[in-house]
């Protein structure tokens, strides 16, 4: 998502990079436009961007670059996850796969795919890790239970 | 296309089945249902506790009781559905992460807070 100061002077957005391609092409913005990318707080002519420039620069318009705008629902976030082994595997280890979670939204609104992958990479890593080790933990100490159930019941006969 | 349908298929199959054990096993009564191990061991209720409980009072349509076990779970449940059937987009709004972190975190540290407001959050 980026922001922008329109030639008005006022600031708009959160935009995606779909819309502002949208508004490059009706011409309500230029390779000149100040933009920020969202996590970002530095601003800079929308030339500054290689994922939007190239269309800046190009006229015709060319075909949008698909890749600016569709990886984002194609890297997994694993926000989903993280949150179900926090909940059902019950360890701390959960906490960090949400963490990482919510870096890979961050990271795919400010456009780094490359960082993106990497915190998905690492949220998948902490929900497998909190599953592998919860899961074994809970079975362990069902069974240890059962036994003390078994064990309580003979007694009783 | 294809791919994103089987999964909600899977997942629905998953959530019925899930549903159908839950609500056949009387929680409480065998001793053996999964027991947090966190719990186990340091004697706090970490955010998931009381889960199976109130997915249990829900099934068995005791939401206040559901509520009371658990009050994120329970609300956390349309966020499932959500993913499992919905536009996914909104699972990568960077502020539903965070959001997400910070009422998991609060949630854990405030049941555990042995003073009477705090103490309604506890399973």
């Amino acid at each position: 998502m980026y922001r922008i100061i329109g030639g008005d002077g006022k600031e708009y957005g959160p935009i995606s990079a779909e819309q502002l391609r949208q508004w490059l092409a009706e011409g309500r913005v230029n390779a000149q436009t100040s933009v920020q990318a969202e996590g970002s707080t530095e601003w800079q002519p929308l030339s500054a961007y290689p994922e939007l420039a190239s269309i800046a620069s190009a006229t015709p318009p060319p075909v949008p670059a698909a890749t600016v705008v569709a990886p984002a629902e194609k890297i997994p976030n694993y926000l989903v996850q993280s949150i179900l082994v926090t909940l059902c595997c019950c360890l701390p280890l959960g906490i960090p796969a949400i963490v990482f979670a919510a870096q890979v939204n961050t990271k795919l609104a400010a456009n780094d795919i490359v960082g993106a992958l990497e915190s998905s990479r690492k949220a998948k890593m902490w929900c497998w890790l909190a599953f592998g080790i919860g899961l074994p933990l809970q079975l362990i100490i069902a069974a240890v239970q059962i036994i003390a159930a078994v064990k309580q019941a003979g007694g009783a006969f | 296309m294809a791919a994103s349908r089987s999964r909600s298929v899977w997942i629905a199959l998953g959530v019925v089945a899930g549903a159908g054990v839950l609500w056949l096993i009387e929680t409480g009564r065998f001793g053996w249902l999964p027991r947090c191990v966190f719990h186990e061991v340091t004697g706090l209720h970490c955010p998931g506790c009381g889960t199976t409980r109130a997915l249990h009072a829900l099934l068995h349509g005791q939401v206040g009781a559901a509520l009371g076990l658990n009050l994120l779970t329970v609300l956390l449940l349309p966020l499932l559905g959500w993913w499992a059937f919905g536009r996914r987009e909104i699972l990568w709004k960077p502020w539903l992460g965070w959001t997400l972190l910070g009422v998991v975190v609060a949630f854990g540290v405030m049941r555990n807070v042995p003073q009477y407001p705090f103490t309604l959050l506890a399973p």
